[in-house]
């Protein structure tokens, strides 16, 4: 029900841990871009969904990358190819340590 | 006019003698009220006996927490160093690569802020061979 704020009243938590992935998580354990999610909630904050995606770009992108990583997928595939190239042409040689060779330490 | 006298197969005289035709249950065996007994008895001391146990593991699950609480700070540390190693490693590598890629800022950061952002386990393993990764992510898993 809309404002009778059942789950405050009764003292339950019932799935208010799902609304946001920064609200208190069963034991404890922080979502991975809670940091993320917390910094465009609070810079959103009253403004609404739609200017707060549109005025606080920077942390909406941020909270973006690090649900989707996107960034980082295309970045890690350009320097995959990239080496792959190198490889090809014979001007580099992946160390011990990227060929599985390396002895194992803790 | 009589019968005639012919020899057929008769009882012997004075009938047969007495047949056995009633059923034999031998009456052996507890009785049902104390076979109940013993079921419910066997029950009892089977539920108080798990009730033990399951106590006893209860105490030796604390323990084994309280022992990786103890080690946690050591295990904390070497998974650390091994992240910035690995972190290391894979910057000047990517320094060697993409020497000649003109517009590449090497070790660029992917979001707007400062703080420190856990590096996912992809990021940590990409120029490995990709068994690494899956045993990283897999190695000490038994469900199938």
């Amino acid at each position: 029900m809309p404002f009778w704020d059942l789950q405050k009243q009764l003292g339950i938590d019932v799935d208010s841990w799902l609304v946001r992935q920064s609200m208190p998580q069963p034991y404890g354990q922080a979502g991975v871009c809670h940091a993320f999610e917390r910094e465009w909630v609070e810079c959103g904050h009253g403004l609404g969904q739609t200017r707060a995606r549109r005025e606080c770009q920077l942390e909406y992108e941020d909270f973006m990358e690090c649900m989707n990583r996107t960034k980082l997928a295309q970045r890690l595939r350009t320097i995959l190819e990239q080496r792959d190239k190198l490889i090809k042409q014979g001007k580099y040689t992946p160390p011990d340590y990227h060929t599985g060779k390396e002895e194992p330490r803790p | 006019m009589a019968p005639p006298k012919v020899k057929q197969d008769m009882a012997p005289p004075g009938g047969y003698g007495p047949i056995d035709y009633k059923r034999h249950l031998p009456r052996r065996g507890l009785s049902g009220y104390s076979l109940f007994a013993l079921g419910i008895g066997s029950l009892l001391v089977g539920y108080y006996t798990l009730v033990k146990w399951n106590r006893e593991r209860r105490r030796l699950l604390i323990e084994e927490l309280e022992a990786r609480i103890a080690l946690m700070p050591l295990l904390q540390a070497e998974s650390d160093r091994r992240t910035l190693r690995m972190l290391r490693e894979n910057l000047e590598e990517e320094a060697k690569i993409m020497r000649g890629v003109p517009g590449w800022k090497v070790g660029e950061s992917r979001f707007h802020t400062d703080r420190w952002v856990p590096p996912t386990p992809e990021e940590l393993y990409f120029l490995r061979p990709p068994a690494e990764l899956d045993r990283e992510k897999f190695g000490l898993q038994n469900y199938v």
